[in-house]
């Protein structure tokens, strides 16, 4: 019967239309997206290359090992404490010799001393005393306690009368270690995103950790990031998208390294002026050009605190996005018109 | 009955199944999980289907739920339990990981999904 | 179509038929109504059946008296009158009987787009059940949620729309051949 067969037909062909357009089964990942994991610098790395063509996917595999082989050499060479070229470097100020900064680390160090400066000291990498007296240098447990009054000042003192770095000659410095913590994942995203580059990956992101550099785009679409919230809930865990093409976004918040006590948070962002974890925000989220900046300043904000706008304008860093310690969000103007707010946090308007 | 008939049903069917298309498109949270082990996808799983995975890391065994089309770890070896810390991932591109235990979770598929996780 | 009691106003053909097509379909409405949906939002439709009959049978404005005494006395008896339910199911009659109407329209302009009880049916349950969705998604329930039941309930309108046209069919099939017998009373 004609009616029973459009009957049929007419479900059939619903079914039909759904399978046909029905999402990708899970795992079915994109042809032309290879993604890559591994761990380096104590933290986990995501390299998600879009391909210009199915058949390059070995290749792309390849050029992310590489990535991961130099990562592993980097960390080696700039890890504070241990054999390693900033480790040897830091033995020799400890015993109160004056050290000769090799070539190939002089960059890394004038690039450090220039944030310095050009934040008025709110990001220091000399600050690896305070560090390691606070134990948030260590990969596992941390201490539950935060460290004496007295020690905190022994410390500070000693790193004011310090010299600043200014040739590749540096010290005596009694009581600096060197720590380039908060620029040096900065400087190796942006050196893996070049070697991708080179190797002819000019699409991709190098996301260490949540600090990612992006270049290009995926195919006709630019790279969609989502920034994380400070303190997620089951139905808010994002805070808010952007698209990017050539930019890094890199974060600094009080929930990575951290211990309670006596119910306050102690978090491993540490004032350089006061010697304690830097109070007034949760998160500070920049995007700009370079990888390094963006490292540097995102560390030089979350120590301004609530003085972040100040510090953005002295910094020139123009897309900022920072949760304050009760829950609101801050956004500068450019970061209001380019970010995609997700989770309904209230924004507090600029002074 | 007519010929006309049969291509207004067909036709409208055609609509049913492309509203339903674009629903399934319009999806922000993700279809699907995969575990790795040191960087090597080891699983694929549904999210929508409960499930109680023991996963063996390099230190030890790692538990991880799936339910409501999220995953999470809820127990792990470690010592600062970063991973577990991490809670509950739901959006497609989100990972949770846990790096001494070398183990990681991502979320998969979802058409408004992100491309990186920015933290 | 009520009548001044002390009126030599005549009953006319249109208005006899509209009151026994209506009287048909308010009650397979109160019928529906009583039975419980298993989920919200679908119902068989059978009521339009009475719809289409009208159309098919006598024309647009009568089709158009049935469906709107349906909704109302309906309403009325179920005692929705003025509660969403009845906005909904008033939306969703319009809707349909607009739909309803340009292609029994377009049909009789265009022989080759002539579409018979079946077709008919099946759009109009669509458009009752589009209408009815946008109604109850922009005012009742503005949730971005809700729309993950639209293909659903589309899916489900396409069905019943299908079976009331075949039932529709059957009912016109049988009503010409009552009329051809010459005993036969009929509307």
């Amino acid at each position: 019967m004609l009616l029973r067969r459009i009957l049929f037909g007419g479900v059939a062909l619903v079914l039909l239309t759904y399978l046909l357009f029905r999402p990708p089964p899970p795992g079915g990942d994109d042809q032309q997206l290879v993604q890559e994991q591994f761990a380096a610098m104590g933290t986990w790395f995501t390299v998600s290359i879009w391909l210009d063509a199915p058949e390059e996917r070995a290749a792309a595999q390849e050029a992310v090992r590489d990535v991961e082989r130099a990562l592993h050499a980097y960390t080696r060479r700039w890890q504070p404490e241990g054999e390693g070229a900033l480790g040897t470097l830091n033995a020799q100020l400890a015993e109160g010799a004056v050290i000769d900064v090799p070539e190939d680390m002089q960059p890394l160090f004038a690039q450090a001393a220039q944030w310095r400066a050009r934040s008025g000291g709110a990001f220091d990498a000399r600050v690896g005393s305070l560090v390691e007296l606070w134990g948030f240098h260590l990969e596992e447990a941390f201490r539950d306690t935060p460290p004496p009054e007295a020690a905190v000042r022994r410390v500070r003192e000693r790193l004011a009368k310090a010299p600043a770095y200014d040739g590749p000659r540096y010290g005596p410095a009694p009581g600096v270690i060197w720590n380039f913590g908060a620029i040096a994942k900065g400087d190796a995203v942006t050196q893996a995103s070049d070697r991708l580059e080179t190797a002819g990956f000019g699409n991709h992101i190098v996301n260490a950790g949540g600090d990612l550099v992006v270049r290009g785009s995926r195919s006709d679409r630019a790279w969609r990031i989502a920034v994380r919230h400070p303190r997620p809930s089951a139905t808010q865990q994002l805070l808010a998208a952007i698209e990017v093409e050539d930019e890094a976004v890199f974060t600094s918040g009080d929930y990575e390294r951290w211990f309670t006590h006596e119910e306050t948070r102690y978090h491993h962002i540490l004032n350089p002026d006061s010697g304690q974890p830097a109070r007034g925000l949760q998160s500070v989220t920049v995007v700009t050009d370079s990888g390094i900046d963006a490292d540097a300043a995102s560390t030089a904000l979350f120590v301004a605190g609530d003085a972040w706008r100040q510090m953005a304008r002295q910094l020139d860093m123009d897309t900022v996005v920072v949760v304050y310690d009760d829950g609101t969000l801050g956004m500068t103007e450019a970061a209001r018109a380019r970010f995609n707010r997700i989770a309904d946090a209230e924004l507090r308007p600029a002074p | 009955m007519t010929r006309a008939d049969v291509v207004v049903i067909l036709l409208l069917a055609v609509v049913v199944g492309w509203v339903a298309m674009a629903q399934w498109q319009g999806r922000s949270t993700a279809t699907a999980v995969a575990i790795y082990r040191g960087g090597e996808r080891i699983a694929v799983h549904d999210v929508q289907q409960r499930q109680r995975l023991t996963v063996e890391g390099r230190i030890g065994t790692a538990h991880i739920h799936i339910e409501d089309g999220r995953a999470r770890f809820v127990q792990s070896p470690c010592q600062r339990k970063v991973c577990i810390h991490m809670g509950w991932q739901q959006y497609g591109g989100a990972v949770a990981a846990c790096v001494p235990n070398g183990l990681s979770l991502q979320m998969l598929g979802g058409s408004t999904t992100f491309d990186g996780i920015a933290s | 179509m009520a009548l001044p009691a002390d009126s030599d106003y005549r009953p006319d053909a249109l208005d006899r038929r509209v009151a026994g097509l209506a009287a048909v379909a308010i009650a397979i409405h109160v019928l529906e109504a009583g039975f419980p949906s298993p989920v919200p939002g679908i119902k068989p439709g059978l009521a339009n059946v009475v719809t289409l009959v009208a159309l098919l049978r006598h024309g647009v404005a009568c089709a158009a008296w049935v469906a709107g005494l349906r909704v109302l006395v309906g309403s009325l008896l179920v005692g929705s009158f003025l509660t969403p339910t009845f906005w909904l199911s008033a939306t969703g009659a319009v809707s349909a009987f607009v739909v309803l109407a340009a292609a029994y329209a377009v049909g009789r302009a265009v022989p080759a787009l002539r579409l018979s009880a079946v077709g008919l049916s099946v759009l109009a349950a669509m458009a009752h059940m589009t209408g009815q969705f946008m109604v109850a998604w922009t005012v009742f329930l503005p949730h971005a949620g809700l729309t993950v039941l639209l293909p659903v309930l589309l899916a489900a309108a396409l069905v019943f729309g299908l079976a009331s046209g075949l039932v529709a069919l059957r009912v016109l099939d049988r009503m010409q051949r009552l009329e051809r017998a010459p005993e036969a009373g009929g509307y």
